[in-house]
C-alpha cells in the first residue's frame, strides 16, 4: 500500500498481502462469494467499483471487483465466476485457505456525484457484484440521494446472485428493485425479458439522474442507448469496461482501451467517453 | 511526468533521469586518436562499469559485453531494408560505421525475464518475499540519438507515470551512457522525421563522433554530465579545435541527409484515430504474420506479462515478469476469448498505440524512427508506408 | 373509461390523435384481473387488444406435463397483443396476470372494420403495431444472445 506522497517500486507494488478465506458460499453453480480477512489485520479500504488482484498459490493472479460493503472493510468480499484456471481455483478454495491480495485499484463508481440526484443502477449477470458496494454505500446514507432504483437482469432464475439480499432490498420502501431473467423456468413468476424492458417502471428524473451500468458490453450499450432515448445524457451514464489485466499498476499494457489504462483511468468510465470506442469492433 | 530542466548549461553531477541538458560553450570537447581509444575502456572498467556495446554475433551487430576495442565490429557496416539485414565489410576500419541491429538497450534496462517475488507455503500459510533487484553498473557504449530518445520515453513509462519500476530505476541510476552521433544512416532509419536525431542532444554522459578519412582516425568527445567530464579528463586526448567541431557538424549533416525512410508525422494521432476502420488495416493484416518481431526489436515497446511456477513439492512458488507482445493471440484474452482475435485488430492496436494513443498516455510519440520494425519484419511491413497510405487516401477524400 | 387520464403513460394511446383517441374510447372497456388469472388463451380468437394500466402480464407457453413457462413480461403502459391485427387473428401465447392487474381492453373487430374504410386510421394503427412488434423483436434478439452465459 502506498502512503500518500511516496513512490512504491513496482516490485514492491507486485507483492501481495496474505488473506485468509473465512467464508465460502456458492451463489450459483459457477459463482462463489468469498469473505476474506487480512492476515496482518489491516483492513483494505476501498471505494465502490474498485478491484483487487487476487493471487492463488502457484496458479496465477486475476483482477476481481470488490463486492462487499465499503463501510465494513475489515472483511474483504469477492464474488467470482469460474471461467478459467485461476478463477476455477478460487472457486475451489476452502475456509482457512490463503490467497494473496493486491490493491485496491482503479477508479470506482461516482457515488458522490449522485448525491442529491436520482440514481439508477442497472446490472446484468455477474455485473451486480461490482455494483453491490454502491447499493450498500447508498443505503448507509440513504437520505443523501433522490429516488434509488436497481434493475437487474440475469440469464435464468437459478443464475440470480445475492438472492437473500434481493429479497431484503425488495422489502424496503426507500428503494425500488426490478429483476428480470432472459429465460424462465417453471418456478419463476417474475419478469421475463431484457433489462431495458424494466426501465419504464422505475422512477427517475432523466435530466439529472445518474446511471451506473455493469454487465456484458452489449447489455451496457443497449441500456445506455435506451436511457439516452429517455433523456439521460451519456455524460451521466457510467459503465464498467473490462479488459485483461496482469499488473494493475499501468506497466504491463494489457488493459489498454484506446488511450486509457483501465487499471488506472477505469474500469469505471462515463459512457460519453467510451461510446465511440465501444462501437469499434475489437478495439 | 519527470521535470524538464529549463536551467541553463550546467552539468549535473549525475545523469538526471528525464531532464533535458543544455550545453554551453564551456563544455569540454576532446579529440582522442584511434590508437588511444582503448583508454576509454580502461577508465570505465576501473570505475567499476560493465561495458555493454555493439559486437558481431550470428551475422548481426548485437549489444553485449565488450571488454576492449577488439570486441567492436571494426570495419563492418550494415545494409538494411524492409525484411532485410546484412553485414557488409567497409572499406575502412571504422569502429562504429553501422546503424542499429535487432537489440536495443531495453534488453538491459527492462530485461526480458525478471523474478518479481517468491511465495513460500508452509502448512497452508503464505509468505510473500520480494525478489532482490541485483545491483548493476552498466556503461552503455554506442547509444544512438534515436536510442537516447527511446530511453527517455521508457523513463516516462517506468519512472514517470505513478509506480516506479525498481529494476529499471536501479539500472538507470547507476549507469553511464556513451552516446554516438551516427556517421551512417540505416536503410530504414527515419530519426529526422521523428525529430530524435541523428545528433545527440541530451541524456548522455559522453557523446562521441567518429571521424575517419585517409589521413586520420579520431574520436571527438563531448561531456554531458560531470561524470562524463571526469572520464573525458582521463582520456589521452587533445582539446578540440573549431575544425573538429565543423567536421562533426558535417558528419551529422551527411547522416541526416541520407535517411533510408521518412514519415510525415504531422497530426498522425488524429489521422489514425479518425481511421480505425480504414480498409488499409485489412490490407496490412493480409501481410502481417503476427510474429511479434516488431515488438521485440522496438526500443520503446514495454508490454509484459506475469508467469507463475511452483516447485514439485508445492512449497515454493515464483512470480516473474517477462516480455509480452500485443500481437499474440491471447494478449487480450478475457474469460478465455481474445478481444482482439484478428491480426488486423492487433496490428491496429500496435500502430495506433505507438503513433497515436502514446501521446495521450506519455506526452510524446512512442516511435523514435530507428527503423528496426521495418528491418526485422519478415514480410517487410513499413510503418512509414502504412501511415502514408492512410494519409494519402484521406487527402483524396478531402 | 376516460382514456385521456392514462394517455401519457400508454405507449399505444400516446401516439393517437384526439379523434382517434375518441374512437378507441368508444370501443373500450376495463378489465381487472387478480394474480394468476388468464387474460387470453393460446390459440384463442384475438378479438381484443389491451393496454396495461397497472400490474403485469406474462406471455406464456404451455406444454403437456409441464408447468407453463413465461417468455416475456409486459408492464404498465405496454401494449398487449399484436396478433389481433393480422390474419388469422389468433393468439400465439397465453397471457396471464402477475399481481392484481388493471387493463383497458379494445374491441379489435371494431377497430379492424374501421381500418377497412379509413385508410389513414389503418396506417396509424399499423404504425403503432409495427413499431411495437419491432421493439419486441429487438428485445427478443438480445434475449437470444444469452449475454450472461459463461463463455
Amino acid at each position: 500500500m502506498t502512503v500518500a506522497g511516496s513512490i512504491v517500486s513496482a516490485t514492491e507494488a507486485m507483492l501481495p498481502r496474505p488473506f485468509r478465506v473465512i467464508s465460502h458460499r456458492f451463489e450459483t453453480l459457477d459463482t462463489v462469494t468469498l469473505e476474506l480477512e487480512p492476515e496482518d489485520g489491516a483492513a483494505l479500504s476501498f471505494a465502490p467499483g474498485q478491484f483487487t488482484m487476487l493471487y492463488v498459490f502457484g496458479v496465477g493472479e486475476v483482477p476481481i471487483s470488490i463486492s462487499g460493503d465499503p463501510h465494513r472493510p475489515e472483511i474483504l468480499v469477492h464474488t467470482i465466476r469460474s471461467v478459467g484456471a485461476v478463477t476455477a481455483a478460487i472457486a475451489g478454495l476452502g475456509i482457512g485457505d490463503r490467497v494473496g491480495i493486491r490493491g485496491p485499484y482503479g477508479v470506482g463508481w461516482p457515488v458522490g456525484l449522485a448525491e442529491g440526484r436520482d440514481l439508477v443502477v442497472v446490472a446484468g449477470g455477474i455485473g451486480l457484484a461490482p455494483l453491490r458496494p454502491v447499493v450498500y454505500d447508498v443505503m448507509a446514507r440513504r437520505d443523501r440521494f433522490g429516488a434509488v432504483s436497481i434493475v437487474y437482469g440475469s440469464r435464468s432464475p437459478i443464475d440470480l446472485l445475492f438472492q437473500e439480499e434481493l429479497h431484503s432490498w425488495r422489502s424496503r420502501f426507500d428503494l425500488q428493485i426490478e429483476v428480470t431473467v432472459d429465460r424462465s423456468d417453471e418456478s419463476w413468476f417474475g419478469d421475463v425479458g431484457v433489462v431495458t424492458g424494466l426501465l419504464p417502471r422505475i422512477p427517475f428524473d432523466p435530466e439529472s439522474a445518474i446511471a451506473m451500468l455493469c454487465g456484458p458490453e452489449i447489455m451496457m450499450k443497449v441500456v445506455a442507448n435506451e436511457l439516452e432515448t429517455r433523456g439521460v445524457a451519456p455524460e451521466n451514464v457510467y459503465v464498467s469496461v473490462e479488459r485483461n489485466m496482469k499488473c494493475a499498476i499501468g506497466f504491463c499494457g494489457h488493459c489498454q482501451f484506446g488511450s486509457d489504462f483501465l487499471c488506472r483511468n477505469g474500469p469505471v468510465l462515463a459512457y460519453a467517453q467510451v461510446s465511440d470506442r465501444l462501437r469499434v469492433p475489437e478495439l | 511526468m519527470p521535470e524538464m530542466s529549463a536551467r541553463s548549461p550546467e552539468r549535473s553531477d549525475r545523469l538526471e533521469l528525464g531532464t533535458v541538458q543544455r550545453h554551453g560553450e564551456d563544455v569540454s570537447q576532446v579529440v582522442v586518436d584511434r590508437v588511444d581509444i582503448g583508454v576509454l575502456f580502461e577508465v570505465l572498467t576501473s570505475d567499476g562499469y560493465t561495458i555493454l556495446g555493439p559486437r558481431v554475433r550470428d551475422e548481426a551487430i548485437v549489444y553485449d559485453q565488450v571488454r576492449g576495442v577488439e570486441d567492436l565490429p571494426i570495419g563492418w557496416t550494415d545494409e538494411q531494408d524492409g525484411g532485410a539485414y546484412r553485414l557488409v565489410p567497409r572499406d575502412d576500419q571504422a569502429l562504429f560505421g553501422y546503424a542499429v541491429g535487432q537489440h536495443s538497450w531495453k534488453k538491459f534496462l527492462f530485461p526480458p525475464r525478471t523474478t518479481l517475488l517468491e511465495v513460500k507455503r508452509d502448512n497452508g500459510s503464505l509468505e510473500f518475499v520480494q525478489h532482490e533487484v541485483p545491483e548493476t553498473r552498466y556503461a552503455f557504449l554506442g547509444v544512438r540519438a534515436c536510442e537516447l530518445a527511446a530511453i527517455a520515453i521508457q523513463d516516462r513509462v517506468f519512472l514517470g507515470s505513478g509506480e516506479v519500476d525498481h529494476t529499471y530505476q536501479t539500472a538507470r541510476r547507476d549507469g553511464f551512457t556513451v552516446a554516438i552521433n551516427c556517421m551512417v544512416a540505416g536503410g530504414t532509419c527515419f530519426c529526422v522525421s521523428m525529430e530524435t536525431g541523428p545528433r545527440c542532444t541530451s541524456g548522455y554522459d559522453l557523446v562521441l563522433t567518429e571521424v575517419i578519412d585517409s589521413d586520420r582516425h579520431e574520436f571527438v568527445f563531448e561531456a554531458g554530465t560531470e561524470a562524463g567530464e571526469s572520464v573525458v579528463q582521463r582520456l589521452a586526448g587533445r582539446v578540440a579545435s573549431d575544425d573538429d567541431a565543423v567536421r562533426v557538424d558535417k558528419i551529422v549533416e551527411t547522416t541526416a541527409a541520407s535517411m533510408g525512410r521518412s514519415m510525415d508525422n504531422m497530426g498522425v494521432k488524429e489521422l489514425l484515430l479518425a481511421n480505425l476502420e480504414h480498409p488499409r488495416w485489412d490490407d496490412v493484416a493480409e501481410r502481417c504474420l503476427a510474429c511479434t518481431n516488431c515488438t521485440l526489436v522496438c526500443p520503446t515497446c514495454f508490454c509484459s506479462t506475469t508467469e507463475d511456477t511452483v516447485t514439485l513439492d508445492g512449497e515454493l512458488a515464483t512470480r516473474s515478469r517477462r516480455w509480452d507482445s500485443c500481437f499474440t493471440f491471447d494478449f487480450s484474452s478475457l474469460h478465455g476469448v481474445p478481444v482482439r482475435s484478428t491480426t488486423k485488430s492487433r496490428y491496429r492496436q500496435w500502430m495506433t498505440h505507438k503513433l497515436a494513443t502514446w501521446y495521450d498516455q506519455f506526452g510524446s510519440s512512442g516511435c523514435v524512427g530507428c527503423g528496426r520494425c521495418i528491418t526485422w519484419c519478415p514480410v517487410g511491413i513499413d510503418i512509414t508506408a502504412e501511415v502514408a497510405a492512410i494519409r494519402a487516401s484521406q487527402e483524396v477524400i478531402a | 373509461m376516460n382514456l385521456r387520464s392514462i394517455r401519457d403513460k400508454s405507449e399505444l394511446l400516446t401516439r393517437l390523435s384526439n379523434t382517434e383517441l375518441d374512437l378507441f374510447e368508444s370501443v373500450s372497456s376495463e378489465v381487472q384481473l387478480a394474480d394468476g388469472e388468464i387474460l387470453f388463451e393460446e390459440g384463442g380468437v384475438a378479438d381484443s387488444f389491451f393496454t396495461i394500466v397497472s400490474g403485469r402480464i406474462g406471455l406464456e407457453l404451455t406444454s403437456p406435463g409441464r408447468a407453463p413457462m413465461s417468455i416475456q413480461t409486459l408492464g404498465p403502459g405496454e401494449l398487449v397483443g399484436v396478433s389481433w391485427f393480422f390474419d388469422p387473428y389468433r393468439w400465439n401465447w397465453r397471457a396471464r396476470a402477475f399481481g392484481d392487474t388493471h387493463l383497458v381492453a379494445f374491441d379489435a373487430v371494431a377497430i379492424r372494420q374501421k381500418c377497412e374504410v379509413d385508410r389513414d386510421l389503418a396506417l396509424e394503427v399499423l404504425g403503432v403495431v409495427a413499431e411495437e412488434a419491432v421493439r419486441r423483436l429487438h428485445r427478443t434478439r438480445i434475449q437470444l444472445l444469452d449475454l450472461y452465459r459463461n463463455t
